[in-house]
């Protein structure tokens, strides 16, 4: 499978108070693959569009012009599990505050033993609700979420940028034997030059415009 | 009592009264209008207690009837008025922007008009009465909830989950289901309960000016009417106690309202019982003062006789403020059955267990460790603002005398100040030059914010501008000289550059370097080792709220430390190999703290 970028922009406008805009160009004529089995990071410092390229990656956000496409067809047109999943920033804002965890997993076709015993998940914290678990804790369900067998794409946007060394260690150990055992295609994302290259076979640089 | 307790009693009790007013006010249907004119203008007594009036007719016959009336025309205007919330909040969020236009200026004109002024024209349109008056307040409560209605989808709609929902296959249908009714529902309940009240007012006042049902009806707009013209001769009777019904009956349905909302929203409940929130949303971790926090002081005077022994105070040469066999914990009591009732860092059981640590003049001292292994609770407790859920041990000192919570909180801002890790603390409405000096327009006042501009090579023209206009590290420069503006000699930063990058990262530390060297004592917490390594003259190793290593900022950077647990967080991060840590040292994949 292939997951592509073909010449695509787009640019955020800003709104001033008084009155007028500006325009500010993030990717103009962008070109990006990534195919099964892939290990690509993206890489680039803060306030250069890498969130804006994971959004648009996994079909959020669709470009001003261009295409992004899996296998050929539009990803933001993509119906049902979307094969391309992203990990969000923060977790306490991807998941609904008023959901027990066991609810929330199940929106996502539920959470299978494996994945609760490779991420450590207690049993017990499935009738919690988001505010009762700290953020590596929820960190861990939003992983176990995106990584339902449907998924074929992973995109990982700076998921463990706020935790130490040792966690950030295990949790991209976990990431990485589940790529390669199930041949997805993966996409880190990180301000962080040495994490993106332990991790990845390829990095991309968004350079400044 | 707990909130949940009394929030259930009162809406139990509310429910009762109005059973209570409906049944007996449909039983003394008779009573109530039957005249007697040999009991004619009695006072209160034990067989009339509310008495009789002038026509002796028995008052609190006539004033159950009569709040009856009023109890059911106001919830079936409460409710009419929730649907109609419901339906015009949902087009006008959903529906194109001409439709959300036309709906805001339906919206805006209802408001606009003088609540009673709208009701006198309905229900003179619809020719009056009982059927009038209750169409005029059923037509005219949805404004406000209707608003609600429509921002909270609009909110929805952009947020994360929401689209994330999508993309993990959930139908539109379900979204609906499952996301946003069930946050409207609270929203629409408690609207509802809470328009009842003012449906029964508006329902008596319109009775009241002659506008309802006509003066053969006990209702009790025309009791109350009525009974102005007998108040001259003495019968105060027939005033008082329907219109104190009234009043109480209104302030029941108010606070049932309110308590609704509790039993309603049961993680807001979790939020409540864990004490307040961690996190405040305004300046981070830190957050704005509020006097919901205990005194580190009283707890550790109860713990005086115990500790005093093995807490001996000897703070360092040079600290200046010193914590000493410093134990914090949060009881996990939470509501029986409901909640856990813990929250955030005290989820993830965040603790100190009797940790030393000096902050000293001209140095930096760092604080690392896994999330949740206390660091932040190590800051919340150097500031003195730690949730008033903690049980503290242990001593504070300042310049060597100990101190309390109360005198560290007095002295934030000016002596002790905080360097948040979110930008949010900064206020898009105000200019940055007020925001620094806190609305002091003294020329001192100004001169001192210049200054402290300067210090983080921030133009002073930038007083002049509001901090949208920012890059991201100018405004975490900013911040910066918030704190220094009151020459702040202490300084306590929590992870003052997250995910910034290695430049800005370093730049911002350049800084902080350089108020150490003009002498402040500072404490950086972060989980960035590389941070810890290049810029701080002492690095204490946190793990499980205890200090496991304690390291002079020089050894680090030499390589000269052994401790297991730090050269397994040194070599896992990727800069420095990407180790993976012994199974020891993986506290996450033990099923502990991430």
């Amino acid at each position: 499978m292939i997951l592509k970028a073909e010449n695509i922009s787009f640019d955020y406008s800003t709104g001033y108070p008084c009155g007028g805009h500006v325009r500010r160009k993030i990717f103009d004529g962008f070109d990006f693959a990534v195919k099964s089995g892939d290990r690509v990071g993206v890489f680039a410092p803060s306030g250069r569009g890498k969130t804006t390229l994971c959004r648009l990656l996994a079909g959020y956000m669709k470009p001003a012009s261009g295409r992004i496409t899996l296998e050929g067809r539009d990803v933001s047109s993509l119906k049902g599990f979307s094969p391309i999943q992203l990990i969000w920033q923060n977790p306490e804002l991807a998941v609904d505050p008023y959901m027990k965890m066991k609810d929330v997993m199940a929106e996502a076709g539920g959470l299978t033993d494996e994945l609760k015993s490779s991420l450590h998940i207690d049993d017990e914290w499935l009738d919690r609700y988001p505010s009762e678990l700290s953020g590596g804790e929820l960190q861990r369900f939003c992983i176990a979420r995106a990584l339902a067998p449907e998924t074929r794409f992973l995109i990982c946007d700076e998921i463990t940028t706020m935790m130490d060394s040792i966690n950030k260690r295990l949790i991209w150990d976990f990431i990485l034997a589940e790529a390669a055992s199930r041949n997805l295609g993966l996409i880190a994302v990180s301000h962080e030059r040495a994490l993106l290259d332990k991790v990845c076979s390829r990095i991309v640089e968004l350079c400044v415009n | 009592m707990t909130r949940t307790k009394r929030a259930e009693l009162l809406v139990s009790a509310t429910l009762a009264a109005i059973v209570i007013v409906l049944v007996f006010g449909t039983l003394s249907g008779e009573e109530a209008v039957v005249t007697d004119f040999g009991a004619k203008n009695l006072a209160p007594s034990v067989e009339h207690i509310f008495g009789n009036d002038w026509l002796g007719r028995d008052m609190l016959s006539r004033t159950l009837k009569g709040l009856s009336l009023s109890v059911v025309t106001g919830m079936a205007a409460s409710v009419v008025s929730a649907l109609m919330a419901l339906i015009i909040g949902v087009l006008g969020a959903s529906g194109g922007k001409r439709t959300d236009a036309a709906l805001g200026m339906l919206t805006d004109a209802c408001m606009g008009l003088p609540h009673i002024l709208l009701m006198l024209l309905i229900s003179l349109t619809l020719g009056g009465g009982t059927y009038g008056a209750a169409a005029a307040v059923a037509l005219t409560h949805w404004p406000g909830l209707s608003r609600v209605v429509r921002g909270e989808i609009l909110q929805l709609k952009e947020s994360s989950y929401i689209k994330i929902a999508s993309k993990l296959g959930s139908s539109p249908m379900n979204i609906f289901r499952k996301h946003y009714l069930v946050h409207l529902l609270p929203q629409l309940v408690t609207g509802t309960v809470l328009a009842f009240p003012h449906a029964v007012i508006h329902e008596s006042s319109l009775t009241f000016l002659g506008f309802g049902p006509g003066s053969g009806e006990p209702a009790i707009g025309v009791i109350l009417s009525e009974s102005m013209q007998y108040l001259m001769t003495g019968t105060w009777w027939l005033a008082l106690f329907p219109g104190v019904s009234l009043a109480a009956l209104t302030m029941l349905l108010f606070a049932a309202g309110n308590s609704a909302r509790v039993l309603l929203l049961p993680q807001e409940e979790a939020l409540a019982a864990g004490g307040n929130k961690r996190i405040p949303s305004g300046t981070g971790r830190f957050g704005p003062a509020k006097s919901s926090r205990t005194e580190l002081n009283r707890q550790s005077q109860i713990d005086d006789s115990t500790s005093s022994g093995n807490a001996e105070l000897k703070t360092a040469s040079g600290a200046v403020l010193s914590v000493r066999n410093l134990t914090v914990s949060f009881p996990k009591e939470g509501e029986a059955g409901t909640s856990p009732g813990f929250v955030n860092g005290e989820a993830s059981g965040e603790t100190l267990k009797g940790v030393d640590a000096d902050l000293r003049r001209g140095k930096i001292t760092a604080v690392i460790g896994a999330s949740g292994s206390g660091k932040s609770l190590l800051g919340e407790a150097m500031t003195g603002w730690i949730s008033e859920t903690a049980q503290v041990s242990g001593k504070i000192c300042l310049d060597g005398e100990e101190t309390t919570a109360a005198r560290l909180r007095a002295l934030s801002g000016k002596r002790i100040s905080v360097i948040p890790q979110r930008l949010s603390g900064l206020d898009p409405l105000k200019k940055i030059g007020k925001q620094i000096t806190r609305g002091d327009g003294s020329q001192k006042a100004l001169e001192r914010a210049k200054a402290a501009l300067a210090k983080v090579n921030l133009d002073e023209k930038l007083m002049e501008r509001y901090p949208f206009e920012l890059s991201g590290g100018m405004a975490r420069r900013l911040l910066i000289a918030m704190a220094i503006f009151d020459g702040a000699e202490i300084i306590i930063a929590d992870e003052p550059s997250p995910g910034i990058g290695k430049e800005e990262t370093d730049r911002i530390l350049t800084y902080f370097r350089a108020l150490a060297d003009d002498g402040a004592a500072m404490l950086l917490i972060t989980h960035e080792l590389s941070a810890a390594e290049k810029y701080a003259d002492e690095i204490l190793v946190m793990r499980s709220g205890k200090i496991t290593d304690r390291i002079s900022g020089d050894d680090f950077r030499a390589g000269r430390f052994d401790n297991p647990y730090t050269r397994a967080l040194y070599d896992a991060a990727p800069e420095n190999g990407f180790k993976m840590p012994e199974p020891e040292f993986a506290d996450f994949a033990r099923g502990e703290i991430l």
